[in-house]
């Protein structure tokens, strides 16, 4: 177990070191789109340099600088020259002059990406979305609304789930559970943002019930509750229908196994034998698999969070990643957060199975 | 059996009781009676069993067939733009007796037009044209209604609030205005406290102390000619050496840096540091001299040192001193530790601090106080914001100057005034906001039928009158003067079912006339004022079902919808082919040779599988872009997994029976056991298990259309050179109908139902389909 579980986490940080590299490499090596003011650009580009990512120099060849003057130099793809005008210190002259500030080799950026988190945690400057506002200032601000949103669901969606899987089971093949396995099935195969578009047209737009769009920061009270009842939903009723299906399975299975006859025949009475041994037996799978939901839900969070304007991590990625300004620091670090989230999700669940039920043992030899 | 039987009877059986049946005849060569049911028609039989599965077959198929045949064979447009028929509500047929689905659209929030309120009724009407104040951004979607549609009966006038668009739109009115600001002190302004004269004959110049421990990286020494606050760069000290350091004592010649200067002005002194990348705190010393005075150290304002940005009215407000004007500032919310600096311009053209404002509530700043000033003056008003701390907000409700004892304000912004006050000077980053803002507005009933093919007023040149009388000649009879109006006549059909082109003639407008050169005879020339029959000029006698509706650009929901599926389901059928394709030749090879390929195969697809939609949705934006080719390629990236799973499953099932080990004794290769043996045996498990694929890929498809980073609206795509794909989807139509929820519904509602049974439906063929080939998996999801 122990071996197992140690190579279990070395393959989590292998995969993960390997899709945020790739990710970097890749995100890297597209067109850069700095801060489209020059204040903010030029501020950007120091900050680029100070983090490694950049050179800056500045031109010597006349026959550039004359270029320059003109403007018929022609626009370099991934680096800038920017044209400022001082005073030297020693010599007492105003000079005009150009500096240049060219992407270091993919490599060195790498290795000096992976330094700044590792030494300083900094994960770099965003160019569009909040110009020069440190990466991970911005997510410190939309992770806990997207957590607590997708906790709220998890809490939401969990109980009701169980319960109605319950009922299923328990009613199986009665009106009940038909009713309940046609509701599973329509939700299970509805796209959660159509029926979040559905719920927000209805309650949010026709009935005027709720809130059409997520309340600004600073809304309180009664305001702050009901915003998230839709978004709660719409992420729920997938999960709900998932959950129920689930639990319906595992203990339709449970109910008709042989443990649960001979505890009836010792002489425990029905509602005894569900709930002592029924459900404690279909429990054990549900949990890994919960875990796992976990994940689908916050990365499902992301379009609901687009629908409803929720200020959370998928709402600033999907303004990070706006056609032709993109904001790739921005969008690395909300990739590193859900990569990391999943990763460690999945560690958890495969961990799970061999402590909630000893009967598995992992990585046994076959 | 043998309990039918008592145990006496038992012992009276002997030997000759039993005999062979058919002990002479042979059997072995004897026909079935019946005939031998094939794998396929097995399968058929058990997916017929399930009625539900049959009829959710029957939908899916007829959605497809729908999907392929209503593009083609439609009469109404879906594709261009169709200025009249914009924003029809779902019309049909029978359900239009009973008032659903009728053409009227329930209408609410629209803004009213002011000048439409009846004094008796208190009620406005909408706007019939783009209103001029409009933004440009929002002149485009605006939607205008024809008052004579409207149900009158139901129009009811309210108050809602002003969203989206409040800083912006003159017509929202009240509530407050947020001034925020955020970032780091990397450029930190100092300020004189002082206002100095700098005389050319006296050659003043500025000095700056930088301490030796400091890391300031740039310095900018700004004086202000006009005397206002704008301020201007004269010498910027800048280390091109690199070093994260300047310090030292700069001495800056005010008159010989700016030589083309040469008169005296009042200013001043104001000095930038910044240093890009690090937060700074900067101690200088700032110093003035000139002749007369070689060198004074200037006190220099320490609280603007820190964060500050100023705000500025875009209006003037008159302030008098006999009067004792004071400005009053209704302030709601402030951050805590940030100070509101008033500033009004005094007798130096200097903006003077007049009064300092910490907390919320209404303030009232007595200017003459702080200023000199004995007389009448005009000022815009400013106001500072200044901090320790890195973020800052003031949430704004009114400005007003007041001459004391006054009742009346005569100065007084709030709302949208307030919401105009912009940035005067400042560093780092800024927003504005407007809160709580509310806009009159109108909710009623609208015919968009009535409005699109009703009677409409035009204006026809006497050539194009006649032209549509001749063309629509058999179907208008001129009625002399009806209405008692006896500048027009009207027209009358033989046929009521096919209307004249027009209801009646207003009037004929003389427009001169002229002499014909070839006859010589005067011609005149008319303009007539007309109604014409849009609906019959459109060349629809009785207004035509848009079961659907029409979207803004005037395209045919109902054909639109069906096309959108179209694309989807393309999109769907091409990824799901591609994925099942890879996914069957990886699992293969991974299945077929096992053992360390097989691992190192299964690690891969692990490292492929665990990527989150997110990484590879940036990846492919950065690389590719937007687009039909990168939609296809997120699709199948990882979309193989599920099928080389089961794929390898299957091959290790079939790979150790002993037809392949016959096969590999006579000699077959890889290749030949791969696709002649165990393939075959497999494909139906593996096809009928990735056929939920379809589903899954139309989901993700739709989910990322509408998120935008999919195809889009005017986009087509040709792929392998042959077929050829819209840009509009499902996702497409959804992301669409999202900005006109309140009001047309039906445009998310429709493709959201579509895609909704399209789902369900292939969920449910999916899972019967793999129930029916393998009997086995039933149940299991």
């Amino acid at each position: 177990m122990l071996r197992y579980t140690l190579i279990r986490i070395v393959w989590i940080f292998i995969m993960m070191a390997s899709i945020l590299s790739m990710n970097f490499i890749i995100l890297k090596s597209a067109p850069v789109y700095p801060p489209t003011e020059t204040d903010e650009r030029s501020q950007w580009y120091a900050r680029q340099v100070s983090d490694g990512f950049f050179t800056e120099r500045v031109e010597r060849d006349p026959a550039v600088i004359r270029q320059l003057d003109e403007g018929t130099y022609p626009r370099m793809r991934n680096g800038e020259y920017l044209r400022e005008t001082f005073r030297d210190p020693i010599t007492n002259e105003r000079r005009t002059q150009y500096r240049i500030f060219e992407p270091v080799p993919i490599g060195q950026q790498y290795f000096a990406w992976v330094t700044n988190i590792a030494t300083e945690w900094n994960w770099g400057t965003s160019s569009r979305v909040q110009p020069n506002r440190p990466v991970f200032d911005i997510l410190a601000e939309r992770i806990p609304v997207t957590v607590r949103l997708n906790i709220t669901a998890l809490f939401f969606y969990i109980p009701i789930g169980f319960a109605l899987g319950i009922w299923a089971a328990l009613r199986k093949d009665k009106l009940t559970d038909n009713v309940i396995s046609i509701g599973v099935m329509i939700f299970i195969s509805i796209p959660s943002f159509v029926v979040m578009l559905l719920l927000v047209l209805t309650f949010g737009y026709q009935l005027g019930w709720l809130p059409r769009r997520f309340p600004p920061a600073h809304a309180t009270g009664a305001v702050r509750f009901t915003s998230m009842v839709l978004p709660v939903l719409g992420l729920s009723f997938n999960s709900i229908a998932g959950l129920t299906r689930l639990t319906r399975a595992e203990l339709t299975e449970v109910l008709t196994s042989e443990f649960l006859l001979l505890a009836r025949t010792k002489g425990l009475n029905y509602r005894q034998s569900v709930i002592r041994h029924a459900m404690r037996n279909s429990m054990v799978p549900l949990i890994p698999s919960i875990i796992a939901s976990f994940v689908g839900l916050l990365s499902g969070s992301v379009i609901i969070e687009r629908i409803y304007s929720i200020p959370g991590t998928g709402r600033v990625f999907i303004d990070a990643m706006e056609r032709n300004n993109y904001d790739y620091d921005l969008i690395l670090g909300i990739t590193a957060f859900y990569t990391v989230i999943g990763l460690f999700a999945v560690l958890l669940v495969d961990l799970s199975y061999g402590v909630v039920d000893p009967r598995i043992r992992m990585g046994a030899r076959k | 059996m043998a309990a039918n039987y008592n145990k006496d009877e038992l012992k009276n059986f002997t030997s000759e009781d039993f005999a062979l049946v058919d002990k002479d005849e042979k059997i072995f060569d004897k026909k079935f009676e019946t005939k031998p049911v094939g794998y396929f028609r097995d399968a058929m039989s058990r997916f017929a069993r399930n009625k539900t599965n049959v009829i959710a077959s029957i939908i899916l198929f007829t959605m497809i067939f729908l999907a392929v045949i209503v593009p083609i064979t439609t009469t109404k447009a879906y594709t261009g733009v169709h200025e009249d028929i914009r924003n029809l509500s779902p019309r049909w047929p029978i359900f239009e007796r009973w008032g659903i689905m009728d053409g009227r659209a329930r209408v609410s929030e629209v803004r009213v037009d002011r000048t439409t309120i009846d004094p008796e009724t208190g009620l406005g009407l909408p706007y019939q044209t783009v209103p001029d104040y409009l933004p440009a951004e929002l002149r485009t979607t605006f939607v205008t209604y024809r008052h004579l549609h409207i149900d009158m009966d139901t129009l009811t006038n309210e108050v809602v609030p002003c969203t989206g668009f409040g800083t912006r739109d003159s017509a929202c009115y009240g509530g407050e205005v947020i001034f925020g600001f955020q970032g780091e002190h990397r450029l930190i302004t100092v300020m004189s406290d002082d206002v100095f004269t700098f005389d050319p004959d006296e050659n003043p110049f500025i000095n700056v102390v930088i301490p030796a421990n400091s890391n300031v990286r740039n310095m900018s020494v700004l004086v202000s000619l006009d005397g206002g606050d704008n301020y201007t760069k004269i010498d910027t000290f800048f280390d091109a050496a690199g070093a994260d350091a300047l310090p030292g004592t700069y001495q800056v010649e005010v008159f010989d840096v700016m030589n083309d200067v040469t008169e005296a002005f009042d200013s001043r002194i104001k000095v930038e540091f910044s240093n890009r990348t690090a937060t700074i705190h900067e101690d200088v010393d700032l110093q003035f001299g000139d002749a007369n005075t070689p060198v004074s150290s200037v006190d220099f304002d320490t609280t603007s040192s820190n964060f500050n940005t100023t705000i500025a009215s875009q209006n003037v407000a008159e302030f008098d001193s006999s009067e004792n004007s004071y400005i009053e500032f209704v302030i709601d919310e402030i951050t805590e530790g940030a100070t509101v600096a008033v500033l009004v311009l005094n007798q130096y053209d200097v903006y003077q601090r007049v009064g300092e404002i910490t907390e919320a509530g209404t303030h009232q700043i007595f200017v003459f106080d702080s200023l000199t000033i004995t007389d009448e003056f005009n000022s815009i008003i400013r106001f500072a914001l200044l901090s320790e701390s890195d973020d800052l907000e003031i949430t704004l409700e009114s400005v007003s100057v007041y001459h004391d004892g006054e009742e009346e304000p005569h100065f007084h912004e709030y709302g949208w005034a307030l919401a105009r006050w912009t940035r005067a000077s400042g560093e780092g980053t800024g927003y504005k906001s407007r809160i709580n803002a509310e806009i009159l507005s109108a909710n009623f009933i609208y015919d968009t039928y009535g409005a699109a093919f009703g009677e409409r007023r035009r204006t026809y040149g006497g050539r194009e009158y006649d032209r549509l009388l001749e063309e629509y000649a058999d179907r208008c009879e001129i009625v002399e003067h009806p209405y008692g109006n006896p500048d027009g006549w009207g027209f009358d059909s033989p046929d009521p079912e096919r209307p004249c082109v027009f209801t009646r003639v207003e009037e004929r407008i003389d427009a001169g006339s002229q002499i014909d050169p070839r006859t010589g005879e005067r011609v005149f020339f008319y303009n007539y004022r007309v109604f014409i029959n849009f609906g019959v000029l459109m060349g629809y006698d009785t207004p035509p079902y848009y079961i659907f509706g029409t979207n803004n650009m005037g395209q045919d929901m109902f054909a639109l919808t069906w096309f959108g599926l179209r694309t989807s389901l393309m999109l769907g059928f091409i990824a799901s082919f591609i994925n099942i394709t890879v996914g069957i030749i990886y699992g293969s090879i991974s299945g077929y040779y096992g053992g360390k390929v097989d691992l190192v195969m299964e690690r891969f697809s692990e490292l492929i599988g665990r990527i989150p939609w997110l990484v590879t949705l940036s990846i492919f934006m950065a690389l590719i872009g937007p687009g039909a080719l990168s939609l296809i390629l997120i699709l199948i990236v990882s979309g193989w997994i599920g099928v080389a799973g089961v794929t390898r499953t299957q091959f290790y099932r079939y790979k150790g029976r002993e037809y392949v080990l016959a096969s590999r004794t006579l000699g077959a290769k890889d290749s030949r056991l791969i696709f002649r043996h165990i393939l075959p045996n497999g494909i139906g498990t593996i096809i009928t298990a990735s056929i939920l694929m379809i589903p899954a890929v139309i989901f993700t498809e739709a989910a990322l259309s509408y998120l935008g980073f999919g195809i889009g609206h005017g986009q087509s795509f040709k792929l392998f050179g042959i077929l050829e794909l819209s840009g509009v989807s499902i996702g497409v139509l959804l992301s669409d109908g999202q900005a006109a929820m309140l009001n047309r519904p039906y445009l998310t509602i429709f493709p959201a139902i579509v895609i909704s049974i399209l789902m369900i439906t292939f969920n449910l063929f999916g899972n019967a389909l793999r129930d029916a080939f393998n009997p086995s998996l039933r149940g299991s999801e």
